[in-house]
C-alpha cells in the first residue's frame, strides 16, 4: 500500500486502505487537546489574546479542527454502516 | 492593542546564533520528518502520526517562543518555522483522513483545502502579500515556459518513480480527478513556493532553494519510493529556481499539475 501521511497525498496518493483509522482519529484529536491547552494557558498567562504564541499556534488548530469535523462525520458513517 | 498579524519583516538572527546553528536546527527537523515517513514506509501509520503530531507541537512552541522574544519584529528562524510546521501538519491530516468511505479524489481534495486554510493563516500571521508568495500572473511566454517543464520532469517522475505512489488512484473517475489535482497542485505551490521558499529565502537566501527542495522530496518518503524522492527534489529544485528568477507561482503550478497528472494516468513505463 502507498504510505499514508505523505505530502505527496495532496497532489494524488491518499493511502489505499485504512488499516489504522481510528488509532490516527485518537492521534488527532490528541495534538489537537493539547495545542488548545496550550493556547489556553498562554491566554490565561498572558491576557485575553495571549500574544503572538497564540497565534502562532492557530496554524495548526484551525485545519485539525476541520479535520476533526470530517473524521467524526466519517467515523459516524463507518459506525451506522 | 495587539495588531492582527505578526507584522514587519523578518530582522537578521541575533549575534548567538549563526547561519550554522540555524541550518542544523532545521536539518534537524528535516531528520525527523523523514524519520516520519519511514515510519509510514514500515507500517506504522500511527505511530507516524504520532510523530507528526508532536513535531508540529514542537515546531509551533519553538517559533512562538522566538516570536514572544522577538516582540514586535520576528526574527528569520520563527518565520521559517511557522512555514515548517505546515508539513507535519499536512503529514497528519492526510494520515488522519484514511477512509474507506472517502473517495480517492475527495481525500486529494479535502487535504489541499485544510493545507490551504494553513498556509493563508501563516501568510496572515506573518503578513506575508500575494506577491511575496509568488500568487501573480507573471509574463505569460515565461510562464507556459516554466509550465512546460512539467513533461520532461513528468517522465523523469515516471521511470524514477515507476507510478508506484499514484496507485491509490487508479480507478478513479478523470472528471473528478483532474480538478483536484489542478487544486493540490495548486496548493502544494503556494505551500512550497509561497510560504516556505519566502520564508527560508530570508534564512538563506539563495540557498533556501535547496532548503525548501529538500523539505519538498522529504515529504514523499512516506511513499517508500526512493526514485520518485530523487525525481521531486530535481523538480523542487527547478520550480524553486524559476520561482525565485520568476517571481510567480502560476507556471510552477502548471507543471506540477502535469506531472501529477502524468503520474495518476499514465502507466509507469516498462523499462528494461
Amino acid at each position: 500500500m502507498s504510505a499514508p501521511g505523505t505530502l505527496i497525498a495532496l497532489a494524488g496518493s491518499p493511502p489505499a486502505t485504512s488499516d489504522a483509522p481510528t488509532g490516527v482519529a485518537v492521534v488527532l484529536i490528541g495534538v489537537l487537546a493539547v495545542l488548545l491547552i496550550q493556547q489556553d494557558v498562554l491566554r490565561a498567562a498572558r491576557g485575553a489574546r495571549g500574544g503572538p504564541a497564540v497565534r502562532v499556534l492557530s496554524i495548526a488548530v484551525v485545519p485539525l479542527l476541520l479535520a476533526f469535523a470530517v473524521v467524526v462525520v466519517l467515523q459516524l458513517a463507518t459506525i451506522l454502516g | 492593542m495587539e495588531s492582527a498579524t505578526i507584522a514587519g519583516r523578518a530582522q537578521p538572527l541575533s549575534a548567538r546564533e549563526t547561519p550554522a546553528s540555524t541550518l542544523l536546527t532545521l536539518l534537524g527537523y528535516l531528520a525527523a520528518l523523514v524519520a516520519m515517513g519511514a515510519l509510514a514506509v514500515a507500517g506504522a501509520p500511527t505511530a507516524a502520526a504520532i510523530g507528526h503530531g508532536v513535531l508540529l507541537v514542537v515546531i509551533l512552541t519553538h517559533a512562538g517562543a522566538r516570536l514572544e522574544k522577538a516582540k514586535q519584529v520576528p526574527d528569520a528562524l520563527a518565520r521559517g518555522l511557522c512555514g515548517l510546521a505546515l508539513v507535519p501538519l499536512l503529514g497528519l491530516v492526510g494520515t488522519a483522513l484514511t477512509s474507506d468511505l472517502l473517495p480517492a479524489p475527495a481525500h486529494v481534495v479535502l487535504v489541499a483545502l485544510f493545507a490551504l486554510v494553513g498556509a493563508v493563516l501563516v501568510a496572515r500571521i506573518l503578513d506575508l502579500t500575494p506577491a511575496e508568495l509568488g500568487v501573480r500572473r507573471g509574463r505569460l511566454p515565461v510562464q507556459l515556459g516554466v509550465g512546460l517543464t512539467g513533461i520532461p520532469l513528468g517522465l523523469l517522475a515516471l521511470v524514477l518513480g515507476g507510478g508506484r505512489a499514484f496507485e491509490p488512484l487508479a480507478g478513479s473517475s478523470p472528471i473528478l480527478l483532474v480538478p483536484a489535482i489542478l487544486l493540490a497542485a495548486a496548493v502544494q505551490e503556494l505551500v512550497f513556493r509561497g510560504v516556505l521558499a519566502t520564508t527560508f529565502a530570508a534564512l538563506f537566501g539563495r540557498a533556501g532553494i535547496v532548503c525548501t527542495s529538500a523539505l519538498f522530496a522529504v515529504a514523499a518518503v512516506g511513499t517508500g519510493s526512493v526514485g520518485l524522492v530523487v525525481a521531486l527534489l530535481v523538480c523542487g529544485l527547478v520550480w524553486a529556481w524559476a520561482r525565485e528568477r520568476t517571481g510567480s507561482i502560476a507556471g510552477t503550478t502548471v507543471a506540477h499539475a502535469l506531472v501529477a497528472g502524468g503520474l495518476a494516468f499514465l502507466p509507469p513505463p516498462a523499462l528494461g
